[in-house]
Formats: C-alpha cells, structure tokens, sequence
C-alpha cells in the first residue's frame, strides 16, 4: 500500500485531497505546516508527497529542499500542489527537486491522473 | 750789392772787431794771473825748505843733548831722543838736498851741513855713547859742542840764505797780483764802452726805419691807400720800404678795377630782371594749366571715394548680421551719402507693414513704430519705388535742435528695393535746402540697394533663428533626451539629454565621448548587454536601434532609442538618441506584476476547494450528510472569494474617488469585536485569543460592515504573523471622546526599518515572502483607508521578534442627552435630523 503525505495549512486541502484519494491504496498521512511534513516526511518514508507552497513555518519548496538533500529520500515522488502559478514558481521547485507541480484549482481527476503518472498504473489499481 | 752797404755785413763786422778787443784783453789778464800763480808757488817752496832745515837743525840738537846727558847720567832714556835723531838725520838731510837742488849754493851749503852732520855723529856722538857705555873716558866735551856750534853756524847761514830768496821770491808774487787787477779792470770798462757804442748804432741803423714803414702800414689798413715811407739807403730797411710803397700802388690800382667791373655788373643785374618778368608771364600759363589737371584729379578722387564708400558699405554691412545692426549701418550710409542729419529706416519681412528699425538724430518714441505701404510719404516712396523728396512745407519729420523742435527743410525718402519687392524705406531730413542732383540719386539708389540685400539677409537670419529657438525650446519642454550625434561630436542635444547622459554615465555630456565604454557599462545592471547595443550602433548604422540601461547604484531604468538622421539630399547627418526613463513605468509593472501574483494565488485558494468539493460531489454523489458538509465548505470558500474580491474592489474604489463610502449607524463596537473574535478563535488550534472589554457600550458613528473587516483584518494579521501559536489579545476602550480597539501579538515583529511601510499598498512585509505567509498586501491599506474615512486613526507599535500591537480609534458618539441639546439648539440641521431619527429610531 502506497505512502501519501499531504501538507497544507488549509484544513480544506487536505480534506479534499484525501477524499480524492481514499480508495483503499493509500495510507494517507497528513501536515499542517512546513515543519510538521518533514518530520512525518522522514519518519514515513512516504511513496508520494503533495507539498502545498504557502505554509506557515517551512514553505513547501524549502520542505523539498531539505528531503532532496538527503539521498535517502531520492525514491520519493513529491509534488508540487499550490496556488502559486507563475512560470517562475514551476522553475523554482523544479529547481528543487520537486517531480511535479498541480496548480490550484485543480480537478480531483486531474490530480489522480498525476498520481498515476508519478507512482504508475498499477498504484491505482 | 756790395758786402759793405748791407745791414747784416756791418753787424758782423762790429760784432768781430767788439769779440778781437774782449779777447786781447782777457789774454793779458790770462798772462798776469799765470805769473802771480808762479810766485806764488816759488814763495811756498821756500817756506818747505826752511821747515826742512830748522827740523835737521833740532835734530843735531837732539843728538848732541841726548849723548851728553848720557854721557852725564849713563841713563838710557837720554838715549831715545839721540837713536831717534841718528835713524832720521840722514833721510832729513836728503831731502833737504833735494829741496834746494835748483839752487846751487844753497845746495853746496846742504851738503856741507850733511857731511859735517855725519862727521860729528860718526866721530863723535857715537864713540861718546860707546864709550860712555864701556866706561871709558869719553872724548872730550868741549869738542863736540864746538862741532856742534859749527853746525849751527852753518845752519843759520843757510836759513838766512833762504830767508832772503824767500822774501824776493814774495815779492814777485805781490806785483804780479797787482798787475791782473790793473788789466782786468781795464779790460772791463773796455768791453762796456764798445757794448753801448755797439747799442746806439743798432737803434739808429734799425728801429727809425722800421716804425716809419709800422705807421704808413696803419694808414694804409686805415684806407689810405697813398700812403708811402721814404726809401732812402740801399739795405734791406730800404728795400722794405720800397716794397711797401709798392704795395700801396698796387692796392690803388687793384680798387679802381672794382669800380669799374661793379658798374658793369650793374648793368647786367638790370637785363636779368627784364628776362625774369619774361618768365613770370610764362608761370601764369603754366599755373593756369595745374589748375585745370587737379580739377580731373578731383572729379577721379571724387569717383574713388564714391567706390570707397560703396566698398566701407558692404564691409561694414558683412560686420554684422544681426538685422539691428543692419539696419542702423544701412540709414547712416544713406543720411551721409544724402547729406541728412536725421533720417529713420523701416522695414518688414512681409510686405503688409514695416517696423522701425534704426534713427539718427531723432527719439524713436517720437515716430511710429510701424508703418504701412501707403501711409504718408514713406508709404508712397513704398508703393511708387522712387526716392520721394519734399520741401519744407510738405516735410513731417521732426528734430530737436539747438534746444528746440524744428522741422527739417527738406525730407528724402528712399525706398530699399530687393527683387519684384520693396523691403523697407529709409527717411532722412536735412537742415537745409537741398536738390538732389542725378548723380547723388544714383549713388542714393546703389546705397539703398546694398541696404537691401543685407537687410533681406537680416530678415531671413532672424526668421531661421527663431525657427531654431522655437526648435530648442520644444525639444527642452520634451521629457525625454534628445540627441544628434555625429562623427565630430554631440551636434545638438535638449536639456533633459543633458541631465539624463550626465545622471547614467556621471560625467557631462561633452567630456561623454571620451569615456571608455566599458566604464559606463560597469555602471548598470547588464554590463554586456550595454556593450552589445552599442556594437549594434557601429555594426549596423543604417538601422534604428532599441535597448534599455538600468543602473546598478540607482536602479533608475532608461530606454534608449537610436537611429539615423539623413539630411535632404539622404546625406547622413549623424544618429539621433532618445532617452527615455522608465524608471516609474517600471516599478509600476514590477508591483502591478507582484499584485497580479498575489491575487492570483489569493483566489485560486479558495477556488480551489469550490472546484475540487464541487466536482467530487458531481463524481461520487456521496451521502446526504457528507453532502451537505462539501456544500457547507464550498460555500465558506465562495464567500471567502467573494470577499478577497470585495477588498481589491475597495481599494480600486479608494483609489478612484479618494474616499470609501460608508453607510454610518450609531453601533457598539463590543459585540462587532466579540463576534469577529469567535470567528477566528475556530481557525487556528495554536492560537488563544484573549479577548478584554469595558462593561459600557463603546458607541461610535460608523460603518459596521467595513468595521468588521478591520478587525477581521488585524486579526488574521495577528494569527497570521505569529507562526508559533500563542495568545492573542484584544482590547476595547474609551477614553477623551475616543472609542479604541487594539490587537496584540506575540509573534515575529516588524523591523523598524519596514514600519514605515506598513501601510503602504501592496507592501508586503520580509517576513511574509520568506515564510509564504499569504495576503494581498492591501489589508492594512484598506483597513487604515476605513479608520480614516471613519475621522479616526490607525497606527501600531512593533518591536522585531517580540510582537506588535496594531490599534485603532473612532471618535466616540454622542450620547442621547448631548444629542437631544444638539437637537435643540441646531434646528434646522439636517445630519443632525437624520442622526435623531436614526437614534430615535433604534432606541425604539
């Protein structure tokens, strides 16, 4: 069963994210802010991790940072999901490490369809 | 001549006969001196032969003394005397001998004393001594003095002897001596005689003549030319006089010749002056003559001067070419050439009117400023192209002269013709009578048309330079700089150029040029893009060239536009600059771009829930309960949207009008505040709020909708900055007529170098890009806009990492009593009508 962390300060997002993705293949973890996903981060070893940009604390590009230095983290998938939509913004966490970038508003089928281009098919199935 | 007739033989003769006598005479006194001298000496002789003998006498006394009283005593010093004696006796009787060796007798009797002398001594002084030494008996005494008596006898003959020739010779002597005095005196009164008689005849012989011959040469000097000396004799006195005489004929006839070459001569002069008169009738033609060539000279000098003036006019007029100075030489060139005293020149660059340009002599307030082409005289020599000349009844011009106004007699107007057009007239006056002569006329007419070229030029000039000012003065009200370049410099460049070249490569524009580009591109932000552009310009000169500086220290942004600049015939003339700052225009586009970020990111959050429940419940029709609480989320998302929209909409508002409408009621703000705090204690888990309020109603007029977004706003601030949860306190008061509320957080601070900042629009503190703490920036501007648009104030205290305390204060509302008074007091008021009926209507 895949591993998902999603971070976000916004009790909503997370909401919804986890409602997009409750099928039963998921073992969904949550962080409200930046700190509290690294930690959950580094000790869940998630497969897959939304990080939204805009939290309190660490924000999501600098939470990436920090997993991507660390060689250990190097099979996590993480992806970006904010509402920051500048062209400048995507090179920013590209530059990061980031694997992918959903930009808010977004259609949960959209953001399953991301899922399985980040962790394959079979992750859906 | 005979030697015995001349004057000079005579003299010789007297003189040898006077030197025979004088000669004769010293010789006999030469004679008499020479045998006083040889008696003389024959008298000193005899006193040496005497001294001789009376010393060899003392000696045989010596001898015979000494020996006797030897013989008496035996004492040895008796001896001395006696040796002495026997050594020198016979030297002394020698010489004795030799004395008296002229003298036979004497000599003989010398001799005799000699022999005796040695006689005795040998026989008997020396066998005395001896004897007497040896004791024996000496010889008798009575012989030795009866030789010595001998002696002595012989002696004293001697001595007499001598004595007599002595006395002889002594006498001798005195004669002769008595004889050179004698022969000596008679020998000078002699000479003295023949010296006076030799005196006389030379003043009788020479002086007499002479004077005779000094005293006719007196007359003669004295004019007395027939004066003549008496020539008798035959020396050289006589020949003196003869020739003198001679010369007194000579000078005679000498003078008589002059008087009759003077009579000639006389004659002569009187010839000359006849053929002189002759002459001075010729002088009159040939004067006559002069006269008539310095006339054609004259008439040619006047043609030069003519030439020099025409000439001193164009130079003068090429001077200058300013249209003032032109004008005043052209007027004074013709008011000379006329003869004026006064004169004003008009002249237009149109033909409809002509202004005044230059005067002479005269005020210019005095005459009008412009004329036109018929008015008057000038108007007329205008229309017609003609000089126009007026006597003293039709003359107008006027001037001041001798201390008062007279109008000149006679007036000229001439009209300066350029082409098919007149451009000007010149007026002149003269002070007297004048008719101008077809000459001075044409010289006028020349004048006038130099005058009116160059005035043409003039006009031309000022028409080009003022087109040029009005160039310069449009291109220096333009904002941007403008610039010509060309190959030898900056040809033309406004006064932005100037500033804005000196402002980005910080050295004035004339010094730009020899800068190294590299310098000024180190100035601004991209160092190789400047150089890029710039090749670009020496690449391709042919092409307009676009690019943009921003300097580094400043952040200022300039545009520069650059492109050829061809002149008429598609010469190129050099490039054009514009320099255009966008310094502004960028910074605007930098926040604009910053707020179109924000608010973009602002309404996909909430946009994102609306979408993202919207579409599950479209995709899995969950059941009623879940349902409804996706609906209750989509709903508060939608109305946070809607609310983020209302708030950029009031400001665009504000910024629009300058004021934000409010709906004002008398409110409390404790419930307002109460309620906003319920809302926000369920937002955040690691927040408390600690909400403090006074007992009694905090009334004030105000909007209550807009109130509430500003506690809203200060709230969500205070959560929103405090990243590390904690307690958040809010206060309400009254106090001075003030109604206040104060948020309070313990969270990250403003640094005092943002706080002025704090309310400026679209600011965003560090702390907030750093953290990704989200906002529009305009909550604080918007809420400050509400507070002031309320009569109130907004304002915080900060300290970094501490917290910060935002605060806010409405002016208190009336109570009812105050309000009921106001009622009274203030009729017809009609806010205040309006606020009684509103408070009645809520008290009810």
């Amino acid at each position: 069963m895949a591993k998902v962390l999603i971070a976000d300060d916004q009790a909503n997002m997370r909401q919804l994210v986890r409602l997009t993705l409750e099928t039963g293949r998921f073992q969904i973890f949550e962080a409200p802010d930046g700190v509290a996903a690294l930690e959950v981060a580094r000790r869940e070893q998630p497969d897959l991790v939304f990080l939204d940009w805009t939290m309190p604390g660490l924000p999501g590009v600098e939470v990436c940072r920090a997993l991507r230095d660390d060689p250990a983290h190097d099979r996590m998938r993480i992806v970006m999901l904010t509402a920051r939509s500048q062209t400048a913004d995507r090179e920013a966490a590209r530059a990061v490490g980031a694997d992918d970038y959903i930009t808010k508003p977004f259609s949960p089928i959209e953001l399953l369809e991301k899922v399985r281009d980040v962790l394959g098919p079979e992750a859906l199935l | 001549m005979k030697l015995r007739s001349s004057l000079t033989a005579r003299m010789v003769a007297v003189g040898a006969a006077l030197a025979v006598v004088i000669g004769l005479a010293i010789g006999a006194m030469l004679l008499t001196i020479g045998d006083m001298r040889r008696a003389s000496q024959t008298a000193r002789r005899s006193e040496q032969i005497l001294a001789a003998s009376n010393l060899a006498e003392k000696q045989l006394l010596d001898l015979e003394t000494g020996a006797r009283g030897y013989a008496l005593t035996r004492d040895d010093r008796f001896l001395d005397p006696w040796r002495s004696a026997r050594t020198a006796f016979p030297r002394q009787t020698e010489r004795l001998g030799a004395l008296v060796a002229g003298n036979p007798p004497q000599a003989a009797l010398a001799q005799q004393i000699s022999d005796g002398i040695r006689s005795y001594v040998e026989d008997y002084s020396i066998p005395l001594v001896i004897a007497v030494r040896a004791q024996r008996n000496p010889p008798a005494a009575a012989d030795g003095r009866r030789r010595v008596d001998a002696l002595r006898a012989q002696f004293a003959r001697f001595d007499a002897a001598e004595q007599h020739l002595a006395d002889l010779r002594r006498s001798a002597s005195d004669r002769a001596a008595a004889r050179a005095v004698t022969v000596g005196v008679v020998v000078l009164v002699a000479g003295v005689a023949l010296l006076l008689a030799f005196a006389a005849y030379l003043g009788r012989a020479v002086a007499r003549p002479v004077r005779r011959v000094a005293a006719a040469a007196d007359r003669l000097a004295a004019g007395d030319l027939s004066a003549r000396v008496p020539a008798d004799g035959r020396d050289e006195l006589a020949r003196l006089a003869a020739s003198f005489n001679a010369m007194g004929a000579a000078l005679e006839e000498g003078r008589d010749e002059l008087d009759s070459q003077h009579a000639e001569l006389e004659l002569q002069t009187r010839e000359l002056e006849d053929q002189q008169q002759q002459l001075a009738g010729a002088n009159d033609e040939l004067r006559a003559q002069r006269d008539e060539l310095e006339h054609i000279t004259g008439s040619l000098a006047d043609e030069t001067d003519r030439q020099r003036r025409f000439n001193d006019f164009a130079d003068t007029l090429a001077t200058d070419a300013a249209l003032d100075a032109r004008a005043q030489t052209s007027l004074r060139a013709l008011a000379d050439a006329a003869g004026a005293h006064v004169g004003a020149l008009y002249a237009g660059d149109d033909e409809g009117s002509y202004e005044l340009l230059a005067t002479v002599g005269l005020e210019r307030e005095g005459l009008p400023a412009r004329i036109a082409p018929d008015e008057g005289l000038a108007g007329r020599a205008l229309g017609e192209r003609e000089i126009v000349q007026v006597a003293h009844e039709d003359a107008t011009l006027r001037v001041r002269a001798f201390g008062q106004e007279t109008v000149v007699r006679s007036e000229l107007h001439i009209p300066l013709p350029y082409g098919p057009r007149t451009i000007g007239v010149a007026s002149v006056g003269l002070l007297e009578d004048a008719r101008l002569d077809r000459r001075a006329g044409a010289l006028l007419e020349h004048l006038a048309g130099q005058a009116a070229v160059a005035l043409f030029n003039a006009f031309v000039t000022r028409r080009a330079q003022r087109l040029a000012e009005i160039n310069r003065a449009v291109l220096d009200t333009v904002r941007d700089g403008i610039m010509l370049t060309s190959a030898d410099g900056v040809a033309l460049a406004n006064a932005p150029a100037r500033r804005l070249v000196e402002e980005i490569v910080g050295v004035p524009l004339e010094e730009a040029a020899e800068l190294d580009p590299t310098q000024v591109a180190a100035r601004t932000t991209d160092a190789e893009g400047y150089l890029a552009a710039n090749a670009a310009i020496a690449a391709d000169p042919d092409e307009p060239t676009f690019d943009e500086v921003q300097l580094a220290d400043s952040g200022r942004v300039f545009e520069r536009y650059t492109a050829p600049v061809r002149g008429p015939g598609g010469e190129r003339l050099g490039r054009t600059t514009v320099i255009h700052e966008v310094t502004a225009e960028r910074e605007a586009e930098r926040l604009k771009n910053e707020l179109m970020a924000t608010v973009s990111h602002e309404l996909r959050t909430p946009l994102a829930s609306i979408v993202g429940f919207t579409e599950l419940l479209l995709l899995r029709d969950p059941e009623p309960d879940v349902r409804r609480s996706h609906l209750e989320t989509v709903h508060a998302e939608a109305r946070r949207l809607a609310e983020l929209i209302d708030d950029f909409l009031d400001l665009q508002q504000i910024a629009e009008r300058g004021r934000l409408p409010l709906e004002r009621r008398r409110i409390d703000l404790r419930p307002l505040v109460g309620d906003q705090a319920r809302v926000f204690t369920g937002h955040s888990a690691a927040h408390t709020l600690a909400v403090r309020m006074p007992d009694e109603p905090l009334m004030a007029e105000a909007d209550p909708s807009r109130l509430k977004q500003v506690v809203a706003n200060l709230l969500s601030n205070a959560i929103k900055y405090s990243p590390d949860g904690g307690e958040i306190r809010v206060d309400a008061w009254a106090r001075d007529g003030m109604v206040g509320v104060a948020v309070v957080d313990p969270g990250l601070g403003i640094p005092t170098t943002q706080q002025d900042r704090v309310f400026e629009r679209f600011y965003r503190a560090p702390a907030a890009t750093e953290r990704a703490i989200g906002g529009t920036g305009l909550g604080l501007a918007l809420s400050r806009e509400i507070v002031e648009a309320h009569d109130g104030r907004m304002s915080f205290e900060s300290v970094e990492g501490k917290g910060s305390r935002f605060w806010f204060e409405l002016p208190a509302a009336r109570d009812h009593a105050a309000t009921a008074e106001a009622e009274t007091e203030g009729d017809a008021d009609r806010d205040g009508a309006a606020n009684g009926a509103r408070t009645g209507s809520r008290a009810v």
